[in-house]
């Protein structure tokens, strides 16, 4: 309950405004997203869900401004930090605030670990670079953020390459790393779907209480609605490149207003269902190159009428912290 | 790793043997005949028949094999058949300038070809990457005997500028034999003018035989530089802020230099064999010229000698190359290899 | 009408995924200009191999001892040789000898590296690892000093130049093949023909080896070009094809000593040489980008 009157007086962190990326290949312009707006409060954690293919990870790489170009390019919204857009930023200016001010770790920490260095010169690394301190400093900083991110024996661990870890075991190295400079922000990829389902709890309570301790925001990227549940203030519903759901959790979950939140939340086993079928949403994720007219939801929407497939629908605020992108609400 | 040391140099002996049988049949099958090409397609039959004799040439080729390898334990290669020395000595005189030149060749190649690799595959698609492509398409191309004619032509007759041939001028002294490389014992001795000399003299050579391993170098640091600034981790580290300079030159470098590594050690060997070309047109006095030598004279002693000479430092030089992978690449465990 | 309509809708929707890869590998090769100017310069090349008699302007053995060493003019485009004969021509003329050495060679290494390999990865165990020690030894001689052996103790021409020349090139085949097959062998598509009960050769055969092609096509390409400089090579220092055969480094070597005045002497073979690798390493370049599957996105 207490979280929820929070919600309200909160400062705004991050503010991403109508943003719109594309990549360009040679099959033709994949429209990765139309148009993402959604705010991120201090102190909170947004839940970005959706399928694999709806612009997730998209939405991550926009905000860090790490969008490989070519082929991909934000072509247009904000990304206030903040209140600083960074689509304003340069480069170098990017670098100081990656790592440092806003931090991400991402699905596969096996992939995501150089495999030639030692785990302790990649965490240094990073505490060099954002605050300029001494290499001594710099491995007193690391070896505490080891034990804080439950490694055992970190001066042990420091000197270990990364194949020689288990998954878990890196992502904890990936986690203490990107938290080192206490950033305002951490974004996480999926950060446990890599990992076995045994270990998938532990890292997903670590992030949560560090999250916590450190009061910094997270925007937590998952296709499990499980996850959100535990630990996310808000929601938002990712579809082909769209937000078209944007909640409190408790609101999503008590009411939701968008046909495609709806399907997903029936396509959770519950224990009140038990012995039903599960419910699933009909046919894929649309082509982005050719994306459907109108709502590109609509070829799959249950509710479909005909004005879905013409008009994009706007933002319909069902109350100030909660907005649906759907015809049906008007 | 002992394991590993032993099981390579086990497998070098045996290759070196295998070597040896290749040749040595090679050597017994010539239609040409040595003995006629020493005499000089002269000769009575009884001379040609005592001839034969001293050179054991009457015994069945397995026997001669069994001695021609009982005298290799010794170090004793025979005799060479045009030169009249032992083939050990001919090699130790010869063997120091191709050495010189090749390792001189391989530096060069590797000065010019990683970064050449590391910038045209940052600056992909951009005038510099094009042009660093050109030259190394040019240098995996280029027929070498072809582009020394044209270096000496143009730096040495035209330009007045690089001598054309031999190791030092003629009017000065080598330096003091040490190591028998001119640019080490130079500097040793301290004898600049010998140092210059040489230097002057390698330049052209070494370029024109490194060529081909510098554009290989490059090439392949290109294309392993692309696909590791495309890993993960590279991502995550440019999501940590890194800079890019530090990316680049050191966090993708030690990935990108491991398959670099390989065309090294394999360019190594090339080298050793190109210099035949090289050395014929520079007239530089090692082991390439006198092979080629030897060979118009069906002289196969000495063959075999370099030949054998070039498979050992060739295996040796590959073996320091998977040596050092351990140093740049964690995940290697020699006892697994193989 | 209607039926093969539907026949051809039918064949098209069956085949619809490999139509649109095969689209997307021409439209791949069209886009990619250095494969484009690469296979410009070997359809050049064979063309003047095959037409030579007609293109050449003069006979390429003719001495012209009154013509010696005569500079580029418009009766000798590229000069005359030491001997009054035209070098153009027997440029001309002697693209049909490296031609000639590059495919036999190229074909003669690949097909027993296809074997050896196919079979060394195959059967595996003791017999692959004899057979690859054996190609390690190959691969470990000296390139050069075993094709000038194998020439000197057979006599230096043309033919032992291919064997020799052959000899060494196989290996490179077999390994490539071996590590392909070995990728392939234990696919889960074989799994699945064999456990239909298909027998070992025609899994090898009809499943495997045509599943390595765009490697070997892309590897053998890029070899033509060593070959040739290789063959060239050999030449140069006497043995490979002997005079007066218009080959392209014996024609170099013939110029070594007029390098300083009549250049063009060395020159020009020199840089056909040059100009005909450039176009099959440009072309192997270029089938490699398109061919590879991690480097068509």
């Amino acid at each position: 309950m207490e979280k929820e009157n929070n919600l309200d007086e909160n400062e705004i962190l991050l503010e991403v405004k109508n943003l719109k990326t594309s990549f360009f290949t040679y099959e033709g312009e994949v429209k990765a997203l139309e148009d993402v707006s959604f705010v991120v409060n201090k102190g909170e954690t947004l839940g970005l869900v959706g399928e694999t293919g709806s612009g997730k990870s998209v939405t991550a790489l926009s905000i860090m401004k790490l969008i490989p170009d070519p082929p991909g390019k934000i072509l247009s919204g904000e990304i206030n930090f903040n209140g600083e857009n960074l689509i304003k930023k340069t480069e170098k200016e990017m670098q100081d605030i990656r790592g440092n001010q806003i931090s991400m770790i991402f699905q596969d920490p096996m992939n995501s670990l150089n495999p030639v260095f030692d785990v302790g010169t990649q965490i240094k690394q990073v505490i060099k670079k954002h605050q300029r301190k001494s290499s001594r400093m710099a491995k007193k900083i690391a070896l505490e953020m080891f034990k804080k991110v439950g490694l055992p024996d970190p001066e042990h661990i420091m000197g270990k390459y990364p194949h020689e870890l288990s998954g878990g075991m890196q992502q904890r190295v990936m986690i203490a790393t990107a938290l080192s400079c206490h950033p305002q922000l951490l974004i996480a990829d999926e950060p446990t779907t890599a990992l076995d389902v045994t270990i998938q709890a532990q890292i997903l309570k670590l992030i949560k209480n560090l999250r916590d301790e450190m009061s910094s925001s997270m925007l937590l990227i998952t296709h499990d609605l499980g996850v959100v549940a535990r630990v996310c203030d808000r929601v938002a519903v990712m579809y082909a490149g769209n937000i078209v759901e944007y909640a409190p959790v408790k609101k999503l979950f008590k009411n939701p207003s968008h046909p495609y939140t709806e399907g997903l939340l029936k396509a959770i086993p519950r224990r009140e269902s038990r012995g039903e079928k599960l419910k699933i949403i009909k046919g894929k994720v649309p082509n982005l190159i050719t994306p459907p007219s109108g709502c590109r939801f609509h070829p799959r929407c249950e509710y479909k009428m005909d004005v879905c497939s013409s008009t994009i629908p706007p933002r319909k605020y069902i109350d100030e912290n909660h907005y649906v992108k759907c015809h049906l609400q008007f | 790793m002992k394991v590993f040391l032993l099981k390579r140099l086990f497998y070098t002996v045996l290759m070196l043997i295998g070597i040896s049988i290749i040749t040595f049949t090679l050597s017994h099958v010539v239609p040409g005949d040595p003995v006629l090409t020493m005499l000089g397609g002269r000769g009575t039959d009884e001379q040609i028949e005592k001839m034969r004799e001293d050179l054991g040439l009457n015994k069945p080729i397995h026997e001669q094999y069994f001695i021609y390898m009982k005298g290799l334990i010794n170090f004793d290669l025979g005799e060479s058949i045009r030169t009249k020395r032992d083939v050990t000595a001919d090699l130790k005189n010869f063997f120091p300038a191709t050495f010189e030149l090749s390792t001189f060749a391989i530096i060069l190649s590797i000065i010019l070809g990683i970064p050449l690799g590391i910038l045209s595959a940052v600056k992909k698609d951009s005038w510099l990457d094009q042009g660093a492509r050109i030259f190394s398409l040019l240098g995996v191309s280029m027929p070498v005997f072809w582009l020394g004619l044209l270096l000496m032509a143009l730096f040495y007759n035209h330009l007045h500028f690089l001598p054309s041939s031999g190791r030092i001028a003629m009017f000065i002294m080598p330096p003091r034999d040490i190591t028998g490389l001119y640019l080490v014992d130079s500097l040793i001795t301290g004898n600049f003018d010998a140092f210059w000399s040489s230097l002057q003299h390698i330049i052209l050579p070494a370029f024109c035989l490194g060529y081909l391993s510098t554009a290989q170098i490059a090439r392949m640091m290109r294309s392993s530089m692309l696909e590791v600034m495309n890993q993960d981790y590279i991502r995550s580290s440019y999501s940590f802020g890194l800079s890019e300079k530090l990316i680049i030159f050191k966090l993708a470098f030690k990935n990108a230099f491991i398959p670099t590594l390989t065309i090294i050690g394999l360019s190594y060997g090339s080298l050793l064999s190109g210099a035949v070309l090289t050395e014929t047109i520079f007239s530089w006095p090692g082991i390439g010229r006198y092979v080629v030598e030897s060979m118009l004279f069906l002289d196969f002693p000495a063959v075999m000698g370099v030949t054998l000479l070039i498979a050992l430092v060739y295996s040796l030089a590959n073996l320091f190359v998977d040596l050092l992978y351990g140093f740049f690449d964690p995940r290697i465990k020699y006892d697994e290899i193989n | 009408m209607e039926t093969t309509d539907t026949l051809i809708d039918s064949w098209l929707k069956k085949h619809e995924s490999k139509i649109k890869e095969f689209k997307y590998t021409l439209h791949l090769i069209s886009k990619s200009p250095l494969s484009m100017i690469g296979a410009f310069i070997i359809a050049c090349f064979l063309l003047i191999a095959v037409f030579a008699p007609f293109l050449a302007p003069h006979d390429p053995y003719y001495q012209e001892m009154s013509a010696r060493l005569e500079a580029p003019s418009f009766q000798h485009p590229l000069g005359t040789d030491d001997m009054g004969r035209d070098i153009l021509s027997r440029i001309i003329y002697g693209s049909r000898i490296s031609v000639l050495i590059g495919i036999i060679v190229v074909s003669i290494g690949a097909a027993i590296g296809i074997i050896v390999g196919a079979v060394s990865g195959y059967i595996g165990g003791a017999g692959d690892n004899i057979l690859m020690r054996i190609a390690d030894m190959f691969l470990s001689f000296p390139p050069l000093i075993l094709a000038m052996a194998i020439a000197a103790a057979l006599g230096p021409n043309l033919r032992n130049t291919i064997i020799a020349i052959a000899l060494v090139r196989w290996p490179v085949y077999a390994r490539l093949v071996r590590s392909q097959v070995l990728s392939i062998k234990n696919s889960q598509f074989i799994e699945a023909i064999r456990s239909m009960g298909g027998s070992d050769i025609r899994i090898l055969f009809i499943h495997i080896l045509p599943n390595c092609l765009s490697p070997i096509i892309v590897r053998a390409t890029m070899d033509l070009g060593t070959v040739i400089l290789a063959a060239a090579g050999l030449s140069f220092i006497g043995f490979g094809a002997q005079p007066p055969l218009p080959e392209w480094g014996a024609m170099v070597s013939d110029g070594r000593q007029y390098i300083v005045s009549e250049w063009w002497v060395a020159a020009f073979p020199g840089l056909a040489i040059l100009f005909v690798v450039v176009g099959f390493n440009i072309l192997g370049d270029g089938l490699r980008d398109v061919l590879d599957p991690r480097l068509r996105r």
